[in-house]
């Protein structure tokens, strides 16, 4: 399916979703979330796949014009030559694809590659979600808040202690100079 | 004259034929035999939830300072002590130095908000103060590689009464300057986006970020070498002692990852003097320790520029730049290091150490 089609699909969903007489399950909160949850799901999706063919795209162009030097390099050389062939065309393929991975545009496919894999994973987190509130169990973003309040106490913890020793290493010395007196 | 499509096409099919070879191969040894890492001898003398502290034996130590090697959360440690003739640590210990390295572990996703506030804050701080104690030394020598170089700088800078000297190696300072593809990449991901997502930045993902570098020299042709060299059993062994520090990739804590890309990479901030750490600016220009910065002139993951700015930055009067013509990993773990670069780095400390009266 083309992304022109995907995309109107899934508009067209989103639109009818939202007509309040087509909510198949309105008065149950979890499967209205799910619901969501799902389109969203689809829509990163589909942006996934438009990343990763430009992906390809990138690298099957650099890999054209590797061969093409590669075969500018070797034109006087013959099967005796073979192993300085394969050293050859390795430094052309890696100097060509150096070119590619420190070019801005390479780096903007990657990160939005990255981004929409995020984004996925994140979805399905928000499908789980739903299911462990639905079946009263603790969730990620439950657990992720313990976490963070134990960070918080371990710093807590550690700080105190520093200050505690401070403050036991200043009574000592005012008790030296105490006794001194 | 032979046919140049026909010549690429052989010579194309023979490499990607060996390449499978000695992946093959590869796992095949990985699977079946042990493969020997950290082979100088040492205690842990400090073993933390996920953090343990390693202390080398030595029974002739000339240099009361003691040194903590302050690796990066980057793979693991014992790249500074994977085989016996290029060890880093082991040339340091041989040299009488009181050697000390910090494992970081594995973080777990319990641990993803934590930052370098705790990883330098709280953590290296109580190892440093363990090593005073173990020593009774007042002050150490920090050797920080890389990321750990980073480290180490933000440590000096925030608690220099403790450090002695402070040696860094290809450590990750003026990102504006860095024009490497790790930074180019670095600059253009979403951290935010990415650990909302997965807590810890996982491991596999760091280790396709750096299969794609070099992917043809490094990714293809070094199983082709592999296969071409595989009965020479000393080649074979530090082939798969490298291969399995490649694939031995921790997670990155979330918190720490987060700041790593958006602080250090997207807004320059240690540069800048505009990053924070346990709620104190830090300020290179604080620093006054004498400074040994050593930095590979074709390193492809840390931009020599991006590291060499440190001296211009810190305030010490003493201070050594070094720069050698090799790669990241051949600062720390090639016959350069063993035969030009610890010698010299050793020299340096002795004097210190000399100078301090230690």
């Amino acid at each position: 399916m083309s992304k022109e089609k995907e995309d109107e699909i899934i508009k067209l969903l989103q639109f009818v979703i939202n007509i309040p007489q087509f909510k198949a399950f309105m008065p149950i909160k979890f499967l209205e979330s799910y619901e969501q949850a799902l389109l969203n799901w689809l829509r990163i999706t589909s942006l996934l796949n438009a990343n990763i063919i430009e992906y390809y795209i990138l690298i099957s162009v650099t890999w054209i014009e590797a061969s093409k030097r590669t075969l500018e390099c070797i034109k006087d050389m013959d099967e005796r030559d073979k192993e300085k062939v394969i050293k050859l065309w390795i430094d052309v393929f890696e100097k060509e694809f150096n070119k590619l991975l420190g070019s801005e545009k390479f780096a903007n496919v990657i990160g939005n590659i990255t981004n929409a894999y995020a984004d996925m994973l994140k979805s399905v987190m928000d499908l789980v979600e739903a299911h462990l509130k639905e079946l009263g169990l603790p969730t990620r973003s439950e657990m992720d808040s313990v976490y963070r309040e134990m960070v918080k106490m371990k710093r807590d913890i550690a700080r105190l202690s520093e200050e505690i020793s401070m403050l036991k290493g200043s009574i000592k010395t005012n008790n030296i100079v105490n006794m001194n007196k | 004259m032979m046919d140049p499509y026909l010549l690429f096409a052989q010579a194309f099919n023979d490499t990607m034929t060996k390449y499978t070879e000695g992946l093959l191969k590869t796992q095949e040894f990985m699977s079946k035999n042990k493969i020997d890492v950290g082979s100088t001898p040492a205690d842990v003398i400090y073993v933390g939830r996920k953090i343990r502290l390693l202390h080398y034996k030595n029974e002739q130590i000339k240099h009361k300072v003691p040194i903590i090697v302050v690796y990066a959360l980057i793979n693991k440690h014992y790249i500074l002590d994977l085989q016996p003739d290029r060890s880093f640590v082991g040339n340091l210990v041989r040299q009488g130095f009181d050697v000390y390295m910090v494992d970081w572990g594995v973080p777990e996703p319990i641990d993803k908000h934590l930052t370098f506030d705790d990883y330098i804050g709280r953590y290296l701080d109580r190892l440093v103060n363990m090593v005073r104690d173990n020593s009774s030394s007042e002050k150490v020598t920090l050797i920080g590689y890389c990321q750990g170089g980073t480290m180490s700088t933000m440590y000096t800078a925030l608690k220099q009464e403790k450090v002695a000297n402070l040696v860094t190696i290809a450590p990750v300072i003026d990102t504006s300057k860095d024009n490497s593809v790790v930074a180019t990449l670095c600059k253009s991901i979403d951290a935010d986006r990415i650990i909302d997502a997965y807590g810890n930045l996982p491991a596999e993902f760091l280790h396709r970020f750096y299969t794609m570098l070099k992917p043809f020299s490094q990714g293809i042709y070094k199983y082709v070498n592999f296969v071409n060299n595989i009965d020479d059993e000393y080649f074979r062994s530090n082939f798969l002692r490298v291969e399995k520090w490649l694939y031995d990739t921790p997670a990155i804590a979330g918190g720490l990852f987060k700041q790593w890309i958006n602080d250090i990479y997207k807004r320059n901030a240690l540069a800048k003097g505009e990053f924070y750490l346990c709620g104190k600016r830090i300020d290179l220009r604080s620093i006054e320790v004498p400074l040994f910065n050593i930095v590979a002139s074709d390193d492809h993951l840390v931009a020599p520029q991006c590291s060499i700015t440190l001296n211009q930055y810190v305030s010490s009067e003493d201070k050594t730049l070094r720069v050698y013509t090799c790669g990241h990993i051949g600062l720390i773990a090639s016959k350069l290091s063993q035969n030009v670069i610890l010698p010299e780095l050793g020299k340096w400390l002795s004097r210190k150490m000399l100078n301090n009266n230690n």
